[in-house]
């Protein structure tokens, strides 16, 4: 067990790195860069832009640059270090994890832009993944104990429009119905609880629509299976036949989906931070991306991955706990 | 007397046929969706033909206040520049049906091909091309779609879309030329007998393999060039080289980036299936009767896999929909002066507290398809994969 975990968080660090280094050419291959205009630059200036970038070296360089700021690497004597981990070996003074500065806005550091907005999206998104689980695993297992009944499909038909409905349509009407017209909510902006309320329903509806359909599944699949059987037969009473056997392996399926789902969610979705004015993650990315903002990218999507893979290590250790079948190789 | 009567057997697919029309949701769904298949075919023209609108044409009063609610001649209300909505969702949905399908038989013939290879060769081999799916998935696909849109698009997209001709001139080649060599191929391999022993067989089989190849190629490019020759190409090329044909390209970039982009989960599913599969009698009794590897993925191995393919085709249609919403809201997605459902909701929305018709309709229109689109998938599911039915 200790062992593949070790093995699982090792393999994270070449993974990491693979994917900094597509992301790294995927944003090289698109044409443009952060400081072309409309209007063409004088030579001059753009050469000296690509000097003061270190634009101008050796693509290998930049690259090995790249990868330095990302990791480690030894500091320059007159350098500002504004972020990451600092430390001195061996006479050498080192730097770590430190992404660099923003290209598109200068003074702010991308360490320091990733922790002034996390907050936002990790609050949202960590109220609509416990939203999502609850009301969720709730509906879908009252669905899948009262089968065929009306509950059942009321609540199946709900969750299908739930995943039919795209969440840029869902989250102005509510605002329509709640903030415009009804006056319950704050229609936008980020502030008190009640500001929260549409933004955390908008986000969550997709993933309760898809918790509650893998949850009845899933315990469909397990209350006909054998040990469900045994475990009646024994003798124990219901209560502990559902939620001691039967929710152990029926969870399973929303564990592997909400692994994933959750590292999402904590970087926000872009669509609900436009739609509500949220300053969040997720559009500082998209905003990134459409500047060029190299570090930037970068750096959000490093954090990204790393947290997708952390997550997903997660959700192999719970299936141990969840099914005692499972075991580590 | 003998029982003459014989009982006639059902193949799989009459039986789920049978299995589907039975499940009321997914008929409701397929019903709906042949429904809106048919009004954003001809409902343009039929609006055409009633009112004289078309989706672009807009008012010639010089009103300010454009947007209309629903009423008798506007029956989805107007937009801020006083066109049709009920036009511009039709032809809207053309371009999101269209996204729909095309980007979903993109990620078709990638995911089916790649799970299929994967699978079948096992080892190395597949543990390298699902990691390969691995890091493609830790990919924010934002990015994908970004780079994608912006390497090819632009200037560049001309040049591809001169080329498409060629293109599809080598697809269509593809598909009918290599049967046909296979075919010819296999028939010199058996007239030849046993008379040769294994080596020499062998170097006569790399021969004609190589022959045949560039035999193909040849074939390919002789094609494309008399087609380029014919002006076939350049004729093409000016069509669209009109700045609204522009934004044509965009959008059939647009349905490739999708396609490129949603593969993977498809590969994965293929890929489970073949490792099923492929320790089976039948590929054995293939790789017996001497079927090459790539004979016995596609010919043995894909057909067998189908159910599963074609359900998650089903379901991947709406996502890939939802995909291209997404990206129309953030401004990536169609081009104005088209529409598709997603772009005319992402337009409504600035609006919502106003002019709430011109989101809502093309919202729930979307929301509609996708909701049939969704419970056809579920009905195939259970339909042609009885054993994993929802009881």
């Amino acid at each position: 067990m200790l062992s593949f975990i070790i093995r699982r968080l090792l393999i994270i660090i070449p993974m990491a790195l693979l994917v900094i280094t597509l992301t790294w050419g995927l944003i090289r291959l698109a044409p443009g860069t952060f400081y072309s205009t409309e209007k063409k630059l004088p030579p001059a200036v753009e050469a000296n832009i690509k000097k003061k970038y270190g634009l101008d070296q050796p693509v290998w360089k930049q690259y090995l640059l790249m990868l330095g700021n990302v990791t480690c690497r030894t500091k320059d004597a007159d350098e500002q270090v504004r972020g990451g981990l600092q430390f001195s070996l061996a006479g050498y003074d080192f730097k770590c994890f430190d992404f660099g500065d923003s290209l598109k806005y200068p003074d702010r550091s991308v360490n320091q832009i990733i922790a002034d907005h996390l907050p936002y999206s990790a609050t949202i998104g960590i109220l609509a993944y416990v939203l999502a689980l609850l009301l969720g695993l709730i509906a879908g297992n009252i669905a899948a104990l009262r089968q065929n009944s009306a509950f059942d499909y009321g609540s199946m038909t709900f969750a299908m429009l739930g995943l039919s409905v795209p969440n840029f349509v869902l989250g102005p009407i509510l605002v329509a119905i709640f903030s415009l017209t009804l006056y319950w909510f704050p229609p936008a902006r980020f502030g008190g609880i009640s500001s929260l309320v549409l933004p955390v329903i908008t986000l969550a509806a997709v993933y309760m629509a898809y918790i509650a359909r893998l949850t009845r599944a899933g315990m469909l699949e397990v209350l006909r299976s054998d040990y469900i059987r045994t475990a009646r037969a024994k003798g124990l009473d219901e209560k502990t036949v559902l939620l001691k056997h039967g929710l152990r392996g029926g969870i399973i399926p929303v564990v592997s989906y909400t692994g994933p789902a959750l590292a999402h969610l904590l970087a926000g979705t872009v669509v609900v931070e436009k739609v509500f004015a949220i300053p969040g993650l997720g559009n500082i990315f998209i905003q990134s991306i459409f500047n060029r903002d190299e570090p930037l990218t970068l750096g959000i999507v490093a954090f990204l991955s790393i947290m997708i893979m952390i997550f997903n290590l997660l959700v192999d250790i719970s299936y141990g706990f969840l099914d005692p079948r499972i075991r580590y190789e | 007397m003998a029982n003459t009567e014989t009982v006639k057997g059902t193949s799989l697919w009459k039986d789920a046929w049978r299995r589907l029309l039975k499940n009321k949701l997914a008929v409701f769904g397929l019903v709906v969706l042949i429904l809106m298949i048919i009004a954003v075919t001809i409902g343009p023209w039929i609006i055409y033909w009633l009112n004289g609108f078309t989706a672009e044409s807009q008012p010639s009063n010089s009103d300010l206040l454009k947007s209309f609610p629903p009423s008798l001649l506007h029956p989805m209300g107007t937009d801020e520049l006083g066109r049709d909505l009920l036009a511009r969702v039709l032809q809207g949905g053309r371009i999101s049906l269209m996204v729909g399908i095309i980007s979903t038989i993109v990620s078709l013939i990638i995911g089916v091909s790649y799970g299929a290879i994967a699978g079948y060769l096992g080892g190395r081999i597949d543990n390298l091309m699902m990691r390969i799916v691995d890091i493609i998935y830790s990919i924010p696909y934002i990015l994908l779609v970004v780079v994608l849109l912006s390497v090819f698009g632009g200037q560049n997209t001309k040049v591809l879309v001169s080329w498409l001709p060629n293109i599809l001139a080598s697809i269509l080649l593809l598909i009918v030329l290599i049967p046909l060599a296979v075919m010819l191929f296999r028939e010199i391999l058996n007239s030849l007998g046993d008379g040769y022993d294994g080596f020499v067989l062998f170097l006569i089989k790399a021969g004609y393999t190589i022959a045949a190849i560039a035999v193909m190629v040849g074939m390919i490019w002789g094609i494309g060039f008399l087609l380029n020759a014919g002006n076939v190409g350049q004729y093409w090329s000016k069509i669209y080289s009109t700045s609204v044909s522009q934004g044509l390209s965009q959008i059939f970039l647009l349905f490739f980036a999708i396609g490129l982009i949603s593969w993977l989960t498809m590969a994965r599913v293929v890929r489970g299936q073949i490792l099923s599969l492929k320790n089976q009698e039948f590929v054995l009794a293939a790789r017996a009767t001497g079927v090459s590897t790539l004979g016995i993925i596609f010919k043995h191995l894909v057909p067998n896999a189908l159910g599963p393919v074609i359900v998650y085709a089903t379901l991947t249609i709406p996502s890939v929909m939802l995909s291209e919403a997404f990206l129309s809201f953030l401004g990536l997605g169609v081009q104005a002066p088209y529409a598709s459902w997603g772009s005319l909701a992402a337009d409504g929305v600035k609006n919502i507290g106003i002019f709430p018709w011109q989101t809502i309709f093309p919202g729930v229109t979307m929301a509609l398809t996708l909701f049939s689109l969704n419970f056809v998938g579920d009905g195939l599911r259970d339909a042609l994969d009885p054993q994993t039915r929802k009881f």
